[in-house]
Formats: C-alpha cells, structure tokens, sequence
C-alpha cells in the first residue's frame, strides 16, 4: 500500500476530505490499491493519472457514492450526511433530456434539502452566470455537449457545496466557459472552499491547483506543489510520463506542503427530509410523464391490445367468459404494469440520473419509494380505462357486489408496482433489460396472481358458484405479499442503487 | 499424464460410491409399491433431487446475504456456483416428476401445485444466472444477482404457500416431520438424499475451484497491467 502524508493530524477537522488505505476492488479488477489522500479547506488538488488509472473511482468513493472495501474515507468538516456538503462532476452529467434545464436544476436542488423557492432562484442565478439563461426553458437533450458540461457544473454548484469533486470539467468547455471555471476555482478557493479535480488537461489542472496527485494503476506514485509547473505544462508532461511508466509498487515521492486555511469545528449540513425527497423524484418522474407521455400510453395500449385480442378469439356473444374473465383482466393489467413501469428505471440510464439521485444526501428507499408513487399514478390511470372497457368488450356484468373484484385489484396492483419497479431497476443495469424484466418479475409474481385472480372471482363469478368467505385466504395471501415486497426494497436498493453509481 | 493428484480423486470416488448404494437402496432393498408397482422407485430421485435443490438455495441465500453485508467477493463466488448446482438439480426434479407424472397420471405435465412450484422456482433460478450473464461488468452482477437472490428465496414459501391452497394430485407421504412409508422405503429414501447431497457438495467444490483458477488467471494479467 502506498502511504502518503502531507500534514500533520492533529486537527481533526482540518480536512475536507480524507482518504486513508482506500482498496476498491470493480469485480475481478483491482481499481484502487490502498490510496491515501486528504483535501484541506481553501485547497484545490488536481489528480492526474493515465486511463484507468482508478482518478474516476477515487472520486465516486470520494463523493460517498461507492463504498471501499477497505480503508476509510472521511469529511472531518462536515456533520451529517456529507453528500449535502459534496458537489460533484461525473462524466456524465445526470439530466433528464425531457426536462428543461431550469427544471433540471431545481430538481437536483430540491435533492440537496432545498425549498422549492430556493432552488428555481439558485437555479435562475447559476445558468444566468452560465450564460445559459437564454435556454433555461429547453429540454436539456438539444444541449451541445459543452453546453450540457457547464449545465452539469452548475448542478454541482446548485446547494454551494464545501467540496467539488470534478471529473474532467474542462472537457467539451470552449475557451470562455473553461476560463470560466478556473476563475469559480479559485475565487472557491479564497473563500475556503475545496476542490479535487481530475483532468488530462495539465495546464488548466495546474493553474488552479495547489497541489496535484500522480496516480497509476490504483496506487499514488507522487504528490506535489503544483506552482513550479504552473505555465510549464511541457516540462509537467515530461515529469508526468516518468512517474506513471509501469513499475513495481515503490514510495510515493512526497513533495513539499502546502499551507492551507482550516475549519476549527465541522459545519452542520442536512439533505432533505425522506418525505421531500420520495415526492420530489415522484413530481419528477410525473413531470417527465407529462412531457413524454410513454408510461400511461404504454399501459393503456397494451390493456386495449388485449382486450380486443381476447374479444375476437373467445366470441363473447357465444359463450360465457365470467369464469376466465378475471384471470384475463389481471394478465393483461399485470404484463401492461410490467410494460410501463419496467422504463421507470432504464430511462434514467441515459445520462446517469440514477447515479446523480445516489449522490445526492438522501435516503436510497426514498428514490425507491418515490419511483413507486410515481408508477402508482400511471397505473391507477390505465386501470381507470382499462377495467370498464375490459367489462364492455367481454360482455361481462360488472358485479353487483364488487368488495372483493375491487380489493383484489387494489393488493394486486400494489404488489405489482413494487415488484415492477424493482425488477425494472435491476433489469435496467443488464444489457436487454427490457426482455430481462417480466422474465425476472413474472415468476417472481406468480402468487400475486393467483391470489388476485381467486379472490376477484368470488366476485365475478358469484358466490352462488363459490363457497362465501373462500377469498379471505386470498387475500390474506395478497397482504402478506404486498407487506413483503414493499418492505424489502428498504433495504435491499441501496445496493441496486450502488450499481448505478 | 494424470490430471488429478490421488487426493483429489477420493471425493470423487466416494461420490460415485454413494449414489451406487444408492441404486442398490432404491431397485434391489426397497420393496415395489402396493399401487404403483416398479414405477414408484422414481421418487428415490425426484425427491431426493428436489430437497437437494431446496439445500442448494439455501445455501445462494445464505451466500448472497453474506456478501451484500460485505462480508467478501468469496461470497458471491459460493452463491453463483450453489446456484448453478441447484438449478441442475431442479431440473432432474422435474424431469423425473414429469416422467413419473406421465406413467401414474398419463400425463407428461399437470399444473398439479407442486410441480408449479418448482417450475416456478426454476424460473426464479434461471433468472439468477440470466441477471449474472446480462449484467454489465462485475460489479453490477455480483450485485443485483445478490439481491436477486434474496428476493427469490423470500418469494418460495409465498409461492409454496399459494399452491398449497389449491388441491393438489401429489401422493401425501410426507406430511410435516411424518413420512407414511414402509421403513425399507424411508431408508431408501434418507440413503438416496444423503448421496445426492454428497454429489451436490462435490459439484459445488469442483465449481468454485473452477471460479478460483479462473480469477487466479485474471490476477496474473492484472499483475502485468503496469
């Protein structure tokens, strides 16, 4: 393990952010092999390195977002969630293309604890410093991809973080934007605030940083003052190229400190509370609706298909469809539920929504949960539709005692919205997850369908054909199922959500 | 040139040996049944195949919790190969209930509950390994595959649960801890379980060493990176 150490400790809240013997292992690759690194107040690090040489992993583990499986990563300045303290850069730039970029904004503001005001008016500030006021109102999918970085710097800037974690920011920046943000840096930078930047941009890096990183196949091979190379990036290249030559593991060289501000006691800092967090991705997530209209038109199709499919195939005029009459509503409802909501998750794969919500200082359940308000509305919508026609063109009465039809539809659709919505968040990390989905929800479901079916046909068919009371174990079934698969996911998504970022 | 030190044959050997007196338990010691005659003697590996499969999920439950809790990639390796030897081992259950099904009820399938059961949970199963091989690169499959596993695993009793409300064509020899068998039949029965689980063990081990070298190869290039 390379071992670095540039202060002395002694102040336990001198840093922003410290990184000690950090190991991250990416599956059968060995990402990072004991790092040590620390950030002090009013203090820029630029971190250089080759092409996987682990600079963007060290930022996620720094950013909160990637758990290490060794060492310790810490924010002595801040206490509480230090992710509301963290402003962060990833290579991709976490937006919704459907969304405007003020809604954008707002929207990641409103996930760092920000009141909705706050937010559009911080939001309305940045672009207009961004010079991108003119295009606050478009969908952010017809940005240039210099536009969509200075977008994304923004977003790191929406809650005025103590520290930026900034992965490649100059990329795609014209000469004016990233001019720019050297300028942010360092004015940041007198005002105390933190910054570790990761670039192959020497001499940008180097302008603004005080101290650069050198970082090689995981491991730290030198730390130094960055002002002896700053308008000398040939003569860094040439230093740069020495280092990270393949070698054994050897000392980190160390170079002089340098001196920096500190925080004598660590700031308080809070993300937004569970129930603001969960309607804040559900708004989203209806906003995107609203603009795309894919969910519920996707539902109500699919219902319709099948209604007019079973229609033709079964002739309702010549037979009595009651008896499979249940069993074909709750098909059709659970394959178009599996149909809509299965692209509640892929469609934030895009651009690394789901990454930008897991760096932000809120609970993983409260996405969750907030996906599946979200998925709830379109789904209550289609059935809205859906049911009545089902009725109408199968030429079934609707029953006269619809308690348990109603009750079965009810336990029934809320196990489907949360099994949907995870399946949908597993199978969006897989490649084909849109065919992997009702693969992975369908077994996973069968009870609920059976149990569904059962206790709406005592309803349906009547209770003349079926003993009174032989739905309540049904519906016993259909709680049980609903109570653990609405539970499960608070505890189990935090890890689905670690893939993504 | 022999491939495998004495050793390492012995487990082997010993596996063979087991599932040998395991026929000689189920075609020569158990007497025929009173109703179905010869064709009973199926059930010494259907059964057997499906409490196996049932051990073998436990053990990707298990495995899997343990590696979401951090607990070591080592983990992960154990869950995916216990998952393999038990969705082989739920497919022998149901290829020899469906052979068994078409000479006692003339039938190659029946949505008889048990039989549903374990299809579907072959499915949950199958899903596994689809997750491990769709997933993009290792971290996300060694973690949705972990949460996959849990979640299959909770859905068994529901699913069990579910079909044992419906009726059922399955002959009712074990109800609970009592079994209504002849003693010669239950022996049998017990002498096939504990060879299949030996063969189950066996196949783990000889997967996870398979996982092992193939890592041990990914390091020595990961050596040669820099």
């Amino acid at each position: 393990m390379s071992s670095v150490s540039l202060r002395a400790s002694g102040d336990a809240a001198a840093s922003r952010l410290e990184i000690t013997g950090v190991r991250v292992r990416l599956g059968k690759t060995l990402a990072l092999a004991g790092v040590d690194l620390d950030v002090a107040p009013g203090e820029v690090v630029a971190l250089f390195g080759p092409n996987g040489a682990g600079k963007s992993t060290l930022l996620r583990v720094a950013a909160g977002m990637l758990r290490p499986q060794d060492g310790r990563v810490r924010w002595p300045a801040v206490a509480g969630d230090p992710r509301a303290a963290i402003g962060y850069v990833g290579h991709h730039t976490f937006f919704s293309d459907a969304l405007s970029a003020r809604e954008n904004l707002t929207f990641f503001g409103r996930m760092y604890g920000m009141s909705r005001a706050a937010a559009a008016a911080r939001a309305g500030t940045l672009l207009r410093e961004e010079g991108l006021l003119l295009f606050a109102e478009e969908p952010v999918g017809g940005f240039s991809r210099g536009m969509q970085q200075r977008l994304a710097i923004c977003r790191a800037l929406m809650h005025e973080p103590d520290l930026l974690l900034l992965d490649e920011p100059w990329s795609g920046l014209d000469a004016d934007a990233g001019a720019r943000l050297s300028a942010r840096l360092m004015a940041r930078r007198a005002a105390g605030g933190a910054a570790l930047v990761c670039s192959h941009d020497f001499e940008a890096a180097l302008a603004v940083a005080d101290r650069y990183v050198l970082l090689a196949a995981g491991r730290v091979r030198e730390v130094g003052v960055a002002a002896p190379f700053r308008g000398r990036p040939q003569a860094f290249a040439e230093r740069y190229r020495e280092m990270v030559r393949p070698r054994r593991p050897a000392a980190v060289t160390v170079r002089p400190e340098v001196v920096t501000g500190r925080v004598a006691t660590p700031r308080p800092v809070a993300g937004p509370r569970w129930g603001a967090a969960c309607l804040t991705v559900a708004g989203r997530d209806l906003l995107l609706e609203l603009r795309g209209r894919e969910n519920v038109a996707a539902l109500g199709v699919f219902g319709l298909l099948v209604a007019t499919m079973f229609g033709f195939a079964f002739d309702p005029l010549g037979q009595d469809l009651r008896p499979v009459f249940t069993g074909v509503l709750l098909i059709a409802l659970l394959f178009a539920g599996l149909l809509g909501m299965g692209r509640s998750f892929a469609r934030e794969l895009g651009n690394d929504a789901l990454a930008g919500m897991a760096a932000a200082p809120c609970a993983p359940s409260a996405i969750f949960y907030g996906k599946c308000l979200a998925n709830a509305a379109f789904l209550v919508a289609a059935e809205v539709v859906l049911v009545p026609i089902f009725f109408m063109l199968l030429l079934v009465h609707f029953p006269a005692h619809p308690g348990a039809f109603l009750l079965a539809l009810g336990l029934g659709s809320v196990g489907l919205i949360a099994v949907a919505s995870l399946t949908g968040a597993i199978a969006a990390h897989t490649r084909a997850g849109e065919v992997l989905q009702p693969l992975l929800a369908l077994p996973l479901l069968s009870p609920l369908l059976v149990a569904a079916v059962r206790l709406a046909e005592t309803s349906v068919v009547g209770a003349s054909t079926l003993a009174v009371g032989s739905g309540t174990p049904w519906a016993g079934l259909l709680i049980a199922f609903d109570l653990v698969y609405l539970t499960l996911p608070a505890f189990l998504f935090d890890f689905v959500l670690e893939v993504s970022a | 040139m022999t491939l495998l030190r004495w050793s390492e044959k012995v487990p082997g050997v010993v596996v063979y040996g087991a599932l040998l007196v395991g026929l000689f338990f189920a075609f020569i010691y158990a007497p025929p049944e009173a109703y179905m005659g010869q064709v009973y003697r199926i059930m010494y590996f259907h059964i057997s195949a499906a409490w196996t499969c049932l051990a073998a999920y436990t053990v990707v439950f298990v495995a899997s919790l343990a590696y979401l809790l951090g607990k070591g990639d080592h983990w992960d390796l154990l869950a995916h190969c216990a998952a393999e030897v038990g969705l082989f081992f739920t497919s022998i259950t149901l290829i020899s209930g469906s052979i068994w099904g078409r000479a006692v009820w003339l039938v190659w399938w029946t949505w008889e509950p048990l039989l549903t059961a374990t299809l579907i949970l072959w499915l949950l199963y199958a899903g596994y390994l689809l997750i491990r091989s769709a997933a993009q690169g290792d971290p996300a499959r060694m973690r949705l595959s972990a949460v996959w596993a849990v979640l299959s695993y909770i859905d068994v009793p529901i699913i069990v649960l579910s079909v044992g409300m419906m009726q059922g064509l399955h002959p009712h020899t074990i109800e609970g801890f009592q079994i209504n068998m002849d003693p010669r039949m239950t022996l049998s029965l017990f002498i096939n379980y504990a060879a299949f689980l030996l063969l189950a063990l066996f196949l783990l081990g000889r997967r996870v060493r398979l996982e092992k070298t193939a890592e041990s190869v990914a390091r020595l290039k990961e050596r040669f990176r820099f």
